[in-house]
């Protein structure tokens, strides 16, 4: 399994595992993307979102968030995920060009995300009309 | 206002900086001038963006949730990062106690540096290159007596599991014999999690 795939896999596991802890209904749909991904895409972003958003409304009504610390051992287990993932420790960092520099082509675009909120900070993209969250009722 | 020149920031890394998901933060500016490097970009202070610790946290707590779930956190790497003390230091100040906070590091830096920033920093991963000082030299163009001390001082000071100690196979510079002298001398030294590797030359 690709490295991008493996990361998305994982993090979905954690997602799920945080919302089971806390009460919180999440429905998280299949991915059907093909190829290999950045571990990430605005859709998974969106239910980090969504989650942070059901943990601040409990925390408003008393509720502390709980996070019961989660082993990426038994989570590479559970999702069938070799427990290695080569990254390399330094090198390889996606780059992070200064503004002056900063044009669309001159960025690698094997290097850095396509998704502008890594270079851009907390911004959220739209959440697609086809998302799968169900609120709580 | 406080800043510091950072090339990269990597998400969702997972069992490579330490037990939980993390993010490496990688700064310019190194004492080191290693025959390998793989981040020369370290070496150039006018690349990458400059940010305030402020703006590091408000970009890298996208990730706060995965990083309180797993243990995991923040990696500050290089270039070395305890160069850059009172930046982590203000870093530390905004995320607060329970992100990991580890340091990539030579540890070819003062003393007190290691010792001010031991409070603020939960683990260390060091790249100790070779314990034989000449070979050190030769590699990174620097001596390595202060890494040593360092090392020894943070291995005692505190829980040991808390540093894993990488010891390079680097070719053309040091033999099998080489590193397998510098792991019996770190292991006398009270290392504990010491890992074997081979720099990969690109």
């Amino acid at each position: 399994m690709a490295k991008g795939k493996q990361t998305c896999k994982i993090l979905k596991e954690i997602r799920k595992q945080i919302a089971a802890e806390n009460d919180i209904k999440l429905v998280v749909e299949e991915c059907t993307y093909q190829g290999d991904c950045k571990g990430t895409c605005p859709k998974c972003e969106a239910e980090v979102r969504y989650l942070e958003r059901e943990l601040e409304k409990r925390q408003r009504m008393g509720k502390a968030a709980v996070f019961a610390g989660m082993s990426l051992g038994t989570l590479f287990a559970a999702t069938s995920c070799d427990r290695i993932i080569p990254q390399p420790l330094e090198g390889d960092m996606p780059y992070i060009p200064d503004s002056t520099e900063m044009t669309n082509d001159s960025i690698p675009s094997d290097t850095v995300p396509d998704e502008p909120f890594l270079l851009e900070g907390d911004v959220m993209a739209p959440v697609p009309d086809t998302m799968n969250i169900e609120p709580e009722e | 206002m406080m800043k510091a020149r950072i090339f990269g920031i990597d998400r969702h890394r997972l069992t490579t900086d330490g037990d939980g998901v993390t993010t490496l933060v990688t700064f310019n500016g190194c004492p080191l001038r290693c025959k390998y490097c793989l981040n020369k970009t370290s070496w150039d202070m006018t690349k990458g963006r400059e940010y305030t610790p402020e703006m590091l946290y408000e970009e890298v707590k996208i990730d706060q949730l995965y990083f309180l779930a797993t243990h995991g956190g923040v990696t500050f790497g290089g270039g070395e990062p305890l160069l850059q003390k009172e930046f982590i230091k203000a870093f530390r100040a905004l995320c607060g106690p329970q992100w990991q906070i580890v340091m990539e590091t030579s540890l070819n830096v003062p003393f007190e540096v290691v010792q001010e920033m031991d409070a603020v920093v939960n683990g260390y991963i060091v790249d100790i290159k070779d314990v034989n000082p000449d070979i050190y030299f030769a590699y990174t163009g620097k001596e390595n007596a202060l890494v040593l001390s360092n090392l020894e001082w943070i291995l005692r000071h505190g829980d040991a599991n808390r540093v894993r100690v990488r010891v390079p196979h680097i070719p053309e510079f040091n033999t099998d014999d080489d590193v397998a002298k510098s792991v019996e001398i770190l292991k006398r030294m009270g290392g504990v999690d010491i890992e074997e590797f081979t720099y990969v030359i690109r």
